[in-house]
């Protein structure tokens, strides 16, 4: 049982936000299965997605939220902010506007999230460079000015999908072990289990008892 | 027809529909279908409550004197214009002039030439009113029928695309996906009831109906209706851009005709009587009522931001309760509160399906899900109390577990599963309003681990905190159990008048009923191939068969449940079947085995009797057929292939299957696997 997938020894919530059709599900589906889909439905409410990764020879489980980007879905979508350990926040390159948005989403991702979390911008479709709206210098400038992580992704041929989950969750460790994120601390998104621990096994997730902060 | 008319304008002299006329003088005569032209214009009075009233536009200055008064008679000029045969245009333009400009002032609104008052008032012209009785009518209608925030992003419009999430939400994803909304083709349908859009004499017939049916929101399901019966004409234009879909959109009632018109309110009443009556509590005020309640009412529900349909407690511990079988909507209720939370009480027929599992362990969430939809199809098909068609999603009501709860509804919309809802104020409510006997509603209610039961007697702060909710709970609980009562007694009358329509639909076709051949071209071998799932459309008229009435009275008495089980039985459908002896309609089961049809008649769902009313070889199916409009209502036709006379038909079924198209798919796959193994042998 300890060899199996169920052994590793931290959870990390992520959220991904951002306009409709930008290719956040994409994004998630690249990431998890290693594939595009090319007529993906627009997403209803949330979807949610899991993979293990490995950071600096620790085993973590990212639990991903993929939120709707349609207007209508926000007041569902907002509750998944709250215990996010990182929020990756997508624009689509070809869309200028989905650009524009971006300083309300991050004002969203700032008011409902901790201090801590990890916030990465993600510049989506890059492999579209024909159909550019947004120069990467621009984001880049945008990025800087707000303390955020940035790439440009191609949910498409996968090109640095993999880096942007992986920085995330990089960063967001690196913050664990220079002490600026506190475990205990309620809602920072990251539940710790020791990976050899006699019930290792069914804490799978979740809730596994009253003491954990993130159950709720 | 003819007959019919002078039979009805008959009645109407005998009972005079004259001044004290109101809507059930009218209903009487007119039987909730087209009314007779004569009739017309007093009905319509009647049925919105204007016959006799005063003459309020005595209170009009006659001052022509608005911004806007230019254009208001220009768009006047050009209505009346429009209408053929009308005999005094003058007098016809000035009345609507002075209707326009009277209703402007006296509401103190400003005219916008897009809000739909000429139109709502072009059918009305027709009528040869009074002025003060066009002034009624027109007032009546505007305030009755025409739902408030008819624009962009209007509430009614946020609505309608959750009515049609609930319905088919494979169709309102395709739209969504492709930015379409509702405002953006419906907004003239719900301005003017299809007035813009639609022939006059369609208008005047769908008016007759809806008139007399006085449901404001029937307006909602008539739109639904059309956008569902296109269904595969919108989605088949899947690369298509969406300037051309909206246009195809937009044009869809214009499709309608006159006959349609009593059919097509029927679908609308079968769609309604197959949804959550909740909304109708939430919206009446907000669409419907007048501007001061309106003001009263903001705090409650955001449309736009909903998931899905909301249904009020009530509504479902009503719905379980009732006995009556497949007239009202019937729950199947899926608790997602987690196992401690579901272990401390639960409502007896909930099946438990942990929200929180999916992130946990999500391929046990799956099989969770699997297991649901087992155990939906076990209950429905003993008939159990538990059983029912629409998933009803009980979360605690706290927000912090609300979020999987939403995760959970999510992953059902995502895949399309239709009839989808979920419970308001969740658990926090259930138990408010079962306060006084919570020990025998619930199962296994223990006070001690039960978390609302806590909340009541500890921590006030959280009840402060969600004081508004309580107090809603508070007004609903007085006013719900009164309220769905009542809505649920005039929904069953009008199921039942569905019902009565449908039968009565196959009886006008049967009229024309006369023996007939078909020609023996029809290969009996070739004549399922290369044919669309519902083989002919339409041609139900011109080939009614001489239907054989010898079947014997004595149908065998089955356990429904266990015959559904049984191992041979491949397929089964939920329909209605008419019945050609008495044009009644009966809730069945088509069951399909692999060489019969077997007709199951529901007796009891509750004792789980059924009676085998027919069993049909399937080589014996020579034809299916649906009407070309209303796709649900399928033929089976069964013969001999005759070397003299070709294909001769002696016997008919006639059927109302909701999922009409999956239901003739499979009977033409199984008949098609008989005539295989008959040309092989
Ligand atoms: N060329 C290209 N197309 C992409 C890429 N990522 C997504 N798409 C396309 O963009 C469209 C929208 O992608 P989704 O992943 O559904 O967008 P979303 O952000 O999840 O949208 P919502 O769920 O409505 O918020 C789809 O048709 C995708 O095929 C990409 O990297 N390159
Ligand atoms: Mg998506």
């Amino acid at each position: 049982m300890a060899a199996g997938p169920y052994n590793y020894s931290y959870i990390f919530k992520y959220i991904i936000i951002g306009d409709m059709g930008v290719g956040k599900s994409c994004l998630l589906h690249q990431f998890t299965e290693k594939k595009f889909m090319a007529d993906c439905p627009h997403t209803i409410g949330v979807e949610f997605g899991t993979r293990i990764i490995e950071v600096a020879g620790q085993k973590i489980k990212l639990q991903i939220w993929d939120t709707a980007g349609q207007e209508r879905f926000r007041a569902v979508t907002r509750s998944y902010y709250r215990g996010a350990a990182g929020a990756l926040m997508v624009y689509d390159i070809t869309r200028r506007t989905t650009y524009n948005h971006l300083s309300s989403w991050l004002t969203d991702a700032r008011n409902l999230t901790n201090p801590n979390t990890v916030i990465f911008l993600i510049g989506n479709k890059s492999d579209l460079d024909a159909q550019r709206d947004v120069t990467y210098d621009e984001a880049k400038q945008f990025a800087e000015e707000n303390g955020l992580m940035f790439l440009e992704c191609s949910a498409k041929t996968g090109e640095n999908v993999e880096d942007a989950f992986l920085d995330t969750a990089k960063k967001i460790y690196k913050n664990i072990q220079d002490g600026s994120l506190d475990l205990n601390a309620a809602e920072s998104g990251v539940q710790h289990k020791p990976s050899n621990g006699p019930r290792g096994a069914n804490l799978g997730g979740e809730s596994s008892g009253n003491k954990d902060p993130c159950s709720c | 027809m003819a007959d019919d008319e002078e039979i009805r304008s008959g009645i109407a002299e005998d009972n005079g529909l004259g001044e004290n006329a109101d809507i059930e003088t009218v209903r009487k005569i007119s039987k909730y279908r087209t009314i007779a032209n004569e009739l017309r214009p007093e009905s319509w009075k009647a049925c919105l409550a204007v016959t006799g009233k005063a003459n309020v536009l005595s209170g009009f200055d006659e001052l022509y004197n608005l911004p806007e008064q230019n254009e208001i008679r220009d768009k006047c000029e050009s209505i009346v214009e429009s209408l053929d045969d009308l005999e005094n245009r003058l007098s016809a333009v000035s009345d609507l002039e002075a209707i326009i400009t009277f209703y402007c002032k006296s509401k103190n609104l400003s005219f916008d030439p897009n809000n739909g008052w000429l139109e709502v008032l072009k059918p009305m012209l027709t009528m040869g009113y009074s002025r003060t009785d066009l002034y009624n009518v027109f007032y009546a209608f505007l305030s009755k029928y025409t739902p408030r925030e008819c624009k962009k992003d209007g509430k009614p419009f946020h609505l309608f695309r959750l009515l049609l999430l609930y319905h088919d939400p494979e169709l309102c994803s395709f739209l969504d996906t492709r930015r379409i909304t509702p405002d953006l083709y419906a907004q003239t349908w719900f301005r003017s009831m299809f007035s813009s859009c639609c022939d006059m004499e369609v208008i005047q017939s769908m008016w007759d109906v809806y008139f007399q049916h006085a449901d404001s929101f029937l307006i909602f399901f008539l739109a639904l209706v059309i956008l569902v019966n296109a269904k595969d004409q919108i989605v088949g234009m899947m690369n298509d851009d969406k300037e051309s879909i909206l246009e195809t959109l937009q044009a869809l009632p214009g499709a309608l005709e006159a006959d349609d018109i009593e059919d097509f309110c029927s679908l609308a009443q079968y769609y309604s009587s197959k949804t959550p009556q909740s909304f109708r509590m939430d919206y009446e005020i907000p669409l419907f009522g007048s501007t001061l309640a309106v003001q009263r009412h903001e705090l409650v529900t955001n449309v736009a931001q909903a998931l899905c349909l909301p249904v009020v407690v009530s509504e479902l511990l009503q719905a379980n309760q009732s006995s009556s079988q497949s007239d009202c909507v019937r729950y199947f209720l899926i608790d997602c509160r987690p196992a401690e939370q579901y272990n401390a009480g639960h409502l007896p027929v909930a099946f438990h399906l942990d929200a929180q599992l999916m992130l946990r362990n999500p391929s046990e969430f799956s099989t969770t899900v699997q297991a649901l939809f087992a155990t939906q199809s076990q209950a429905l098909a003993t008939g159990s109390v538990a059983a029912g068609e629409h998933l009803c999603f009980i979360g605690s009501g706290r927000d912090a577990e609300d979020k999987y709860l939403h995760m959970v509804v999510s992953h059902f919309l995502q895949r399309d599963v239709r009839y989808v809802s979920i419970a308001k104020g969740g658990y926090k409510s259930l138990h408010k309003l079962l306060e006084n006997f919570l020990s025998d509603a619930l199962k296994e209610h223990c006070p001690k681990n039960c978390l609302e039961c806590s909340d009541e007697n500890g921590s006030a702060s959280s009840m402060a905190s969600n004081s508004n909710l309580l107090d809603d709970i508070k007004k609903e609980k007085e006013q719900a159990s009164n309220l769905i009562n009542k809505w649920s007694s005039a929904l069953k009358s009008k199921s039942a008048v569905m019902k009565d329509k449908v039968t009565r639909y196959i009886k006008n076709e049967g009229n024309q009923e006369q023996p007939r051949h078909v020609s023996s071209s029809d290969k009996v071998g070739k004549r399922y191939r290369n044919m669309s799932n519902v083989f002919s459309i339409g041609d139900d008229e011109d080939e009614e068969p001489m239907v054989a009435k010898n079947k014997s009275d004595k149908s065998e008495i089955v356990k429904l449940g266990v015959w559904l089980e049984k191992p041979e039985v491949t397929k089964y459908f939920e329909c209605q079947h008419i019945s050609r002896q008495d044009n009644q309609s009966f809730e069945s089961f088509l069951v399909l085995t692999e060489s019969f049809l077997f007709v199951l008649r529901v007796i009891s769902r509750k004792t789980n009797q059924a009676s085998v009313q027919a069993k049909r070889p399937l080589s014996s199916i020579v034809k299916i057929t649906s009407n070309k409009k209303r796709q649900e209502i399928i033929t089976l036709k069964y013969g001999v292939h005759d070397e003299a006379n070709g294909l001769v038909i002696n016997d008919v079924d006639r059927f109302f299957i909701p999922n009409a198209s999956q239901a003739t798919k499979h009977i033409k796959f199984a008949i098609m696997k008989v005539l295989d193994a008959l040309e092989v042998s």
